[in-house]
């Protein structure tokens, strides 16, 4: 059974530890891959840490919108 | 607060409300844990419950349901779940939510698909495969085999 939490309740630097523990950074307001900003799959616009989500499926992170989490979705199944 | 015992769902609910130290070895090992939890799948972290549900809401109507039978393109499959979204987010008077979206939409798929989900929004697409005569092609094999008809 996955477990649901809302990151939004997680303050911003603990946001940013998670991420590197992921193998993400951060420079405060964006999600960085090899320090690039982290552009979600579905939008392939960058992922602000403000409103970023962490879906599974190899640990995908991306903005908490309903284009992208709709395409999750569809990509993966009613997972969650 | 915390005791030796509390399981990572105890200390995230006690860390949300202020009484865990993240910086702490205990709050640090949480932190591990979480990642760990992640990677095997037990556990996410979601944004706005509302777009989660919404989204899972549209993928069971029974308007997805009949179209996704017809169509495989997933760009396609996407608008058309992002034309029943606008109409929710219509229905429920989500002004900036709409306006968010609709910006989302025409970046991804360009002035052609935020067309198609007014299309679906306003449910043209619905009444418009009526009126083509959805009970001229006797399998979905054969409507799909038929997109200008679409």
């Amino acid at each position: 059974m996955v477990e649901l939490f809302s990151i939004k309740e997680i303050p911003i630097e603990v946001r940013i530890e998670l991420l590197k523990e992921l193998g993400y950074d951060s420079d405060g307001e964006f999600v960085l891959k090899n320090n690039k900003p982290h552009l979600d799959r579905y939008t392939e616009e960058p992922v602000r840490v403000d409103n970023m989500v962490i879906l599974p499926g190899s640990t995908i992170i991306l903005d908490d919108n309903p284009l992208s989490i709709s395409s999750y979705f569809e990509e993966f199944g009613d997972v969650i | 607060m915390s005791s030796d015992n509390a399981t990572d769902d105890d200390l995230i609910r006690e860390a949300t409300k202020g009484a865990l130290d993240w910086a702490s070895e205990k709050g640090k090992s949480l932190i591990k844990n979480l990642a760990e939890k992640i990677r095997n799948k037990d556990l996410v972290f979601i944004g706005d419950r509302d777009t989660i549900e919404r989204a899972k809401q549209q993928r069971h109507k029974s308007e997805f349901t009949f179209f996704k039978q017809i169509i495989t393109n997933t760009d396609s499959r996407n608008l058309f779940q992002m034309g029943l979204t606008l109409r929710s987010l219509q229905r429920d008077n989500k002004e900036a939510e709409m306006k968010n979206l609709k910006t989302k939409i025409k970046n991804k798929f360009d002035h052609n698909g935020l067309h198609f989900a007014y299309f679906v929004q306003n449910g043209l697409f619905s009444k418009y495969l009526g009126i083509v005569g959805i009970n001229e092609y006797e399998t979905i094999e054969q409507l799909r085999a038929c997109p200008s008809s679409i």
